[in-house]
């Protein structure tokens, strides 16, 4: 009698080289990835491609249009846009990534704890997030920052603080849908305690959804940024960002649309790849494509 | 083909094609004929290909990942296989009709019951509202649900009675054949009783033939005229249920028989080992890597269905042997 | 201390739920003792509280009343610290295989899990017990990092089983572990239970709703009717010789695959009842033939028909002179 015990064992790839190989067979996905990695290397090598840095004065080359010397014009103070962008990126996509960061782990967290332990906690807590959910992104980021102030950490914080709610909400629905998992009881039959079971069994089961909503939020959190930098408050000239910039060039707009332009292409460009990339993302993780 | 025969399936093959698992023989010419008002058992584990079966006939795969590779299934003397999806509709309800295994997901929860009902028989017959629903009230008796719950709402019903409405709905436009793919695996066992119970009752009334999709031998005995015992895709064993029972001889079906705890046996013996990959199935006989008995023949070419014993075919070599 | 024959006695033991439309009786004095190393089986059916009952006996839910001494010890109140130590020793099998396993744990981490909560094991020798565990519930070895979702139900579950082990209880809930399994993994399953239970001396109570795998797994049994106790009886006994007009139902409604031995089904009226707030009286007298005016008035107390046979119905000697 032959044994032949594999049968039913199917030796596949993890789960997350399954996820990367349906990610890259989406073309789509992968444009999305590339166009972004352009960006965010153009960025971080401003220092490399402009080296004169984003504050350094030309006057008597004011208001110049894009040309060879200066690929995406100057300013009004003669400064080259390109470098002003190539800075400015790096603070938009820093700051927003940043708040993003903290909105995800604070958010994971406070969505994680009340999903587990339910009772009074939740329903306060959850009050609490709803009234700050139903207050537009945007309005929140506005009062906070206009509570602390302009400036990178403050700005930081305050589109930060208006993205807790949406991951705490994404977090506690999957997490109270895994409390009626078989796994969950057997964690605790085996004397494990809350904190392990929160870090070791519920977590790790419902971040797949996260990453998509992570990489959707940076997209909106870099457009919140530029929006409060545009309005006044975040990011304030010398220092550049894309919003300040548009703002700064607003005015200019019929004459030397430049200004504009480019900054704008910034924005448009990072969120629209990134929004490219998490559908592709969202579709590889898919649970229905799973099994 | 006899006027005696209902349905006759001819060398079915299913396949399912995914990139992940490659090609899964689901079912592999898989042949037989129900005749009309009987009940066949068609039993089997887990992944033998059963529900492909049932769906098969009812033309309700998923093609794709499915493809139905070869075969037809001939009704009233035209291929299913080949009829146009029209057509197929108004064969489906009326003439086959199919119970599935979970009655809390086949009821629509924003309908009455009573109209559910009615539905089917609206889609299927040219009468009036009125006449559907007094028709549909019928059925409910029939089942043994009074004609005035008939504006209730599925969530107002326990599983067995959920069971039984679904069992109304199949056979409210008396089909000819009713498929049912494990209709009481969910349920109780003192309510399994009354479901099935029901099921032969009404079936003997309107002369339904019934396939019987389980994994319970018990369920067979009670019901079941004929048994069609599958693995992996083929079957390995047919014949009168009292046969089967009695003589069974595909080391498969003893196998299923020794592994029951209902003997009074000093220790189960279970079938070692496990059904096989769909996309990687034994090259000659299927059930061989597992068989104790296999020999020479067994890995060479692969078994043929031969009638061993009257009214009773068998998949294997060595059959006669025992 | 002492061990005396008793490894569990359950006295009284309620479990009320509050639900929206009142208290949900799950588990309703229930009173028995377990022996050490036998085997008792609880069965009924969906809503009669088996499961519950099982998860009281661990502590995964907390009894509302009544009493449940360990090896003599008062479990029903323990300090965090002590029911640490406890579930050491007392452990559960759980039903599906599909859902008992964190699909992000190998092999190994879900069945070393135990030993690294309980600390004080170096990694070798997680390692070596591990592994020593794996060839005792049947998992080759070479599985010991796959992931739950590339095996399937019949290895999921011995996984399970490695799990619930792999710290050396005495005691083990199995929680219906075969019902979700094809019936020659089921089989396989069953035997293996058998054997570690004869290797180890282990005791369970083996929960389903299966009459003929419990009938051959059992050496006593508990039907429970709506949170509580119908019958209890040998084994043998109970198949034998039921008593409760529930058991006799019970027994008659499952499908024998014997083609010669037809029996005659009793076909129980009506529905089951509900077990929120439930009214005074027999809860089985609604669906019972026998069902007299105080059965609607009276809760029957479990009584000793006969050494070792307990039945709660007020006309257990009338319904069964004759036999």
């Amino acid at each position: 009698m032959k044994k032949n015990e594999h049968n039913r064992t199917i030796r596949r790839r993890s789960m997350a080289g399954e996820v990367i190989d349906r990610l890259v067979r989406n073309k789509t996905a992968m444009i999305g990835l590339l166009i972004l990695l352009i960006v965010v290397f153009s960025c971080i090598f401003a220092n490399v491609i402009c080296p004169e840095g984003y504050n350094s004065n030309d006057l008597p080359h004011r208001y110049m249009s894009p040309s060879i010397k200066f690929l995406f014009g100057t300013d009004s103070f003669g400064r080259s846009m390109l470098a002003r962008v190539l800075y400015g990126g790096r603070n938009s996509l820093l700051i927003g990534f940043l708040a993003t960061c903290l909105a995800a782990v604070i958010g994971i967290a406070l969505g994680a704890i009340c999903g587990y332990f339910g009772g009074a906690a939740d329903i306060i807590l959850m009050r609490f997030l709803d009234v700050l959910n139903a207050i537009p992104n945007l309005l929140l980021a506005i009062v906070i920052s206009a509570c602390l102030g302009t400036g990178k950490l403050n700005t930081v914080l305050a589109v930060g603080i208006s993205f807790i709610p949406g991951f705490a909400k994404q977090v506690r629905g999957p997490v109270i849908s895994l409390m009626g998992s078989d796994y969950i009881e057997a964690a605790r039959s085996i004397d494990a305690t809350n904190t392990r079971i929160i870090v070791r069994h519920v977590l790790p089961n419902v971040l797949s959804p996260l990453i998509v909503q992570f990489t959707l939020t940076i997209a909106l959190s870099i457009l919140c940024v530029s929006s409060l930098s545009f309005l006044g408050l975040g990011i304030q000239p010398p220092e550049p960002e894309w919003g300040a910039l548009l703002s700064a060039g607003r005015e200019y707009l019929t004459h030397y649309p430049y200004l504009c332009t480019f900054p704008g292409l910034g924005i448009a460009l990072t969120v629209f790849s990134v929004n490219l990339f998490g559908d592709g993302l969202r579709d590889a993780i898919d649970p229905k494509l799973k099994n | 083909m006899e006027n005696n025969t209902i349905l006759s399936i001819r060398d079915l093959t299913v396949h399912y094609i995914t990139r992940e698992m490659g090609t899964c023989r689901a079912v592999n010419d898989f042949s037989l004929d129900i005749f009309r008002g009987e009940t066949v058992g068609l039993v089997g584990e887990t992944g033998a290909g059963k529900t492909t079966v049932a769906l098969s006939i009812m033309r309700l795969l998923q093609t794709p990942p499915a493809k139905i590779v070869s075969g037809s299934i001939e009704y009233n003397g035209e291929d299913l296989l080949r009829k146009p999806v029209k057509q197929m509709r108004s064969i489906r309800g009326q003439e086959i009709s199919m119970i599935f295994q979970d009655p809390m997901t086949a009821l629509n929860p924003i309908d009455t019951v009573g109209k559910q009902i009615a539905e089917v028989i609206r889609l299927h017959q040219s009468v009036s509202d009125a006449e559907a629903a007094v028709k549909a009230g019928d059925m409910m008796e029939l089942i043994g649900i009074p004609r005035d719950r008939y504006n209730e709402y599925p969530h107002q019903f326990s599983g067995g009675m959920k069971q039984r409405i679904v069992i109304a709905m199949a056979l409210a436009c008396s089909p000819q054949l009713l498929l049912a793919d494990e209709p009481t695996t969910a349920l109780d066992v003192t309510i399994q009783a009354q479901v099935l119970d029901k099921i032969d009752e009404l079936k003997k009334m309107l002369n339904t033939s019934v396939l019987l999709i389980t994994h319970d031998l018990g369920v067979v005995a009670g019901m079941c005229d004929r048994v069609v015992v599958m693995y992996a895709g083929e079957i390995v064993e047919y014949g009168t249920t009292r046969e089967i029972f009695k003589h069974a001889l595909h080391p498969y079906t003893k196998g299923l028989f020794n592994s029951l705890p209902s003997q009074d046996t000093e220790r189960l013996k279970p079938i070692p080992g496990l059904m096989p990959d769909p996309s990687n199935l034994p090259e000659r006989c299927k059930f061989e890597p597992r068989c104790e008995h296999c020999g020479e023949k067994c890995s060479a070419c692969t078994p043929q269905l031969t009638e061993i014993r009257e009214n009773h075919w068998v998949r294997c070599h060595y059959a006669q042997e025992g | 201390m002492e061990k005396s024959d008793n490894i569990l006695e359950v006295k009284d033991l309620q479990k009320y739920f509050d639900v929206a439309s009142g208290e949900l009786h799950a588990v309703d004095h229930l009173t028995f003792s377990i022996r050490r190393g036998e085997t008792l089986g609880v069965v009924g059916e969906s809503g009669c509280g088996k499961s519950t009952l099982g998860r009281v006996l661990l502590h995964l839910v907390e009894p509302t009343g009544g009493e449940m001494r360990y090896n003599g010890e008062d479990i029903t109140k323990v300090s965090r610290k002590r029911l640490s130590e406890l579930r050491r020793q007392m452990q559960m099998i759980f039903q599906d295989p599909y859902s008992s396993l964190n699909p992000r744990f190998t092999v190994f981490q879900t069945i070393a899990e135990p030993m690294e909560i309980a600390g004080g094991f170096t990694k070798r020798q997680i390692e070596e017990k591990v592994y020593a565990m794996m060839d005792t519930v049947g998992l080759d070895r070479r599985l010991v990092n796959s992931y739950p979702h590339e095996l399937d139900g019949g290895r999921r579950q011995r996984i399970g089983i490695g799990r619930a082990l792999i710290l050396e209880p005495e005691f083990i809930v199995c929680d219906e572990p075969v019902s979700a399994l094809d019936v020659s993994i089921q089989a396989q399953i069953i035997n293996l239970l058998l054997d570690i239970q004869e290797q180890r001396k282990l005791t369970y109570v083996f929960i389903t709703h299966d009459m003929m795998v419990v009938k051959y797994i059992s050496d006593r049994i508990l039907v429970m009717y709506m949170g509580e106790v119908a019958e209890l009886a040998e084994s043998k006994k109970l198949f034998e010789k039921p008593l409760h007009p529930y058991t006799k139902a019970l027994l008659s409604a499952v499908p024998v695959p014997d083609v010669d031995n037809r029996q005659q089904r009793i076909i129980l009226k009506g529905e089951v009842t509900s077990p929120i707030n439930p009214k005074p009286g027999c809860r089985f007298a609604a669906r019972c033939r026998y069902a007299t005016e105080i059965c609607t008035c009276e809760s029957p107390q479990p009584a000793e028909y006969e050494p070792g046979h307990l039945v709660s119905c007020h006309h257990a000697q009338e319904i069964n002179k004759n036999i």
